[in-house]
């Protein structure tokens, strides 16, 4: 059988051609390691993100009616209650509801003043939309909740608008001509989704609100659920239960919006496991043009050595022995291309790193960063395995029928 | 009388170029005897080339049979007659056909990769070979690194390596010196010396002087034989 050894002296004895082929095969798979470790590190770098605005969590918002129903008329505003908070919760499948208020009014503090948008929401909140404040700080408790006390906790925005270069903590700010303490500062995250980022909210208890204003509807119920694969039927029976409430048909599927956090994320991964594989195909194709390359330089390869071939076919080489040598040198070219590539793609990835990025949409997802996962190795190795052995057999088929007699003539 | 080792009867080979048929050889009938010593003498695109190829089973007759070793090989496939080949012919040829990217110990082990034989065991062969032909300084050269007799010499060994029944040699000396020319010859008597056939094609009569027969080429056909 043919030995290694052979096949890299003869690798390198036709140095340029060598070179070049080695180059092609490591640019093509730079390419595509490089695209799918960058694909890669943003899918992941957003669903990472797309988590941080809340697992599991169904948010409904009123909704308008679209049909006549028993003396409800169409294109009526429906108004949430408290009533349908409570039928909610007694709904299958919810672990827990809260209720939410939103309004936007202006913050005094001393001379300065901001205008903010505020929620009025219960102390879960900053477990479901994974918010945190500083040490030292807290977010809103219970205790808040049953003494409607007037407690604000701000997010970065404000704190960045109102207190420059100061702790807000312990201060006491006018929200609506009333005095708020503020008991926490929401810490930077990355976010995505669910619309406006945390970061621009403020929040205080939904009981001081009810109190100050006594609001006529909720403005939204957040419905943390239990099992992702039931979500539909919960949408269904939540719809079901609002229109039964308010008189509304209970199949107006109008009465109620929904946004939900989950599917929104199963969308971005899936339109992310699409970029990957548009990006693959280009990497493959990339490659594929690389393998052409060898196999039209194996060619080149065979009519050169016709001579050779014919001395070695004389010696004893059989179709075996010849179609091997290519394949193999075929395979070895692609084998150290691919491994250059590799080391290539594999500083592109460290340098990326290093690199500081900036702009408004870093600041709220994080720095995305390019991954080299083993299942893209994996796709790139067997890629480059076809490839190799494909740009291989053609050129070794067509030395292999070299007829010995012929080539010995041949010079 | 000696064991016959090749038989050719009534050979004929013809080139298609094109639509022209041309008749290369014509009714060979040959019998060669295992530890002959032949020349084969003729002018030109007499077809001696021709015939060489036939006798080591490089090609195939048009028409006609062949007997190699007690073994008719004129219809076998392309791999059954490379291991033929590789079993019985050591090919020498005049412009010596060395692989230039490859050092003068593996050019003389290079059969015996075909034969399957381990790499510390085929390169013990051919030093042993190299050594005894009085090329034991050059085992790491490359064939652009020797002169042309000592190319042929490496030749020669690995011509010899698998011990052939048969040296089969085209103008072994066409590309030669004199002298180098005579060191060559006096290889093939000390083979043929140890009881193996020797066939060597050559336009040269002196050259011819050497063998213990001679075959004359004309047109195709063999025209005398003494
Ligand atoms: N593959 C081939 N196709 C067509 N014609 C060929 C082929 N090989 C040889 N011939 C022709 O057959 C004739 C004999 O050729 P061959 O090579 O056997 O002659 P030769 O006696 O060896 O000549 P030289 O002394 O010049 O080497 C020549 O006329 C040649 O042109
Ligand atoms: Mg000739």
């Amino acid at each position: 059988m043919i030995i290694l050894r052979e096949i890299i002296q003869e690798l390198f004895y036709g140095k340029t051609r060598t070179i070049l082929t080695i180059a092609a095969i490591a640019w093509g798979t730079f390419a595509i390691a490089a695209t799918l470790a960058i694909g890669e590190g943003l899918r992941l770098k957003f669903s990472e993100t797309m988590a941080n605005a809340g697992d599991r969590l169904l948010t409904v918002s009123s909704g308008v009616t679209s049909k006549n129903y028993r003396g409800m008329s169409a294109n009526q505003p429906l108004k949430l209650t408290k009533q349908d908070s409570m039928a909610i919760a007694a709904l299958p499948n919810v672990k827990g509801v809260t209720i939410q208020y939103e309004f936007g009014t202006m913050m005094h503090y001393q001379e300065r003043r901001s205008y903010g948008h505020f929620r009025a929401v219960a102390p879960e909140y900053a477990t479901i939309h994974n918010i945190k404040v500083g040490s030292k700080q807290r977010f809103l408790s219970v205790l808040d909740l049953q003494k409607r006390s007037s407690v604000v906790v701000i997010g970065a925005v404000m704190a960045d608008k109102l207190f420059p270069g100061e702790d807000p903590a312990g201060k006491i700010v006018h929200i609506d001509n009333r005095l708020f303490t503020i008991i926490g500062v929401m810490q930077k995250k990355s976010q995505m989704s669910g619309g406006m980022p945390d970061e621009y909210f403020n929040w205080i208890p939904v009981s001081t609100y009810e109190l100050l204003k006594n609001p006529e509807k909720i403005d939204l119920i957040a419905v943390a659920y239990k099992d992702f694969k039931a979500l539909l039927q919960l949408k269904a029976n939540i719809q079901k239960v609002v229109a039964f409430n308010h008189g509304a048909s209970p199949d107006d599927a109008s009465v109620v919006n929904f946004s939900d956090i989950a599917e929104e994320q199963e969308k971005v991964n899936k339109f992310f496991i699409n970029m990957q594989i548009f990006l693959g195909i280009i990497g493959g194709l990339t490659l594929l043009l690389a393998g052409v390359g060898i196999a039209n330089v194996m060619y080149a390869a065979v009519r050169r050595e016709t001579h050779q071939i014919g001395v070695r076919m004389a010696l004893g080489a059989t179709t075996k022995n010849i179609l091997f040598r290519y394949i193999y040198e075929s395979l070895v070219a692609t084998f150290v291309g691919g491994i250059v590539g590799i080391v290539m793609a594999e500083i592109f990835v460290y340098v990326v790193r290093l690199i500081p990025f900036k702009g408004e949409l870093i600041r709220f997802t994080g720095k995305p960063e390019p991954v080299l996962s083993v299942l893209v190795l994996a796709i790139v190795i067997v890629v480059l395995g076809i490839i190799g052995l494909l740009a291989g057999l053609f050129p070794a088929l067509k030395a292999a029928k070299i007829d010995p007699a012929e080539a010995l003539i041949y010079e | 009388m000696n064991e016959v080792i090749a038989e050719l009867h009534n050979i004929g080979k013809t080139y298609h170029t094109g639509k022209v048929n041309f008749e290369a050889l014509r009714g060979i009938n040959l019998k060669i005897e295992r530890g002959e010593y032949i020349a084969i003498l003729g002018p030109s695109g007499s077809g001696k080339s021709t015939l060489m190829q036939i006798i080591g089973c490089l090609s195939t007759p048009t028409v006609g049979s062949y007997f190699l070793a007690g073994k008719e090989v004129s219809k076998l496939s392309g791999d059954e007659l490379a291991k033929i080949r590789n079993l019985y012919i050591g090919f020498v040829f005049q412009k010596f056909n060395l692989m230039p990217q490859m050092t003068a110990v593996d050019n003389v082990a290079l059969p015996l990769v075909y034969r399957g034989i381990k790499t510390e065991e085929r390169r013990k062969q051919a030093k042993d070979i190299l050594r005894h032909i009085g090329l034991g300084q050059h085992f790491s050269h490359h064939a652009n690194e020797l002169s042309g007799g000592q190319q042929q010499r490496v030749a020669i060994a690995r011509a010899l390596v698998t011990n052939p029944e048969i040296i089969l040699a085209d103008e072994p000396t066409g590309n030669l010196d004199s002298k180098s020319g005579a060191e060559i010859i006096n290889l093939f008597g000390e083979f043929n010396a140890k009881g193996k056939t020797v066939i060597i094609i050559t336009h040269d009569v002196s050259m011819a002087r050497h063998a213990k027969r001679i075959i004359e080429i004309q047109d195709g056909s063999i025209s005398a034989s003494r």
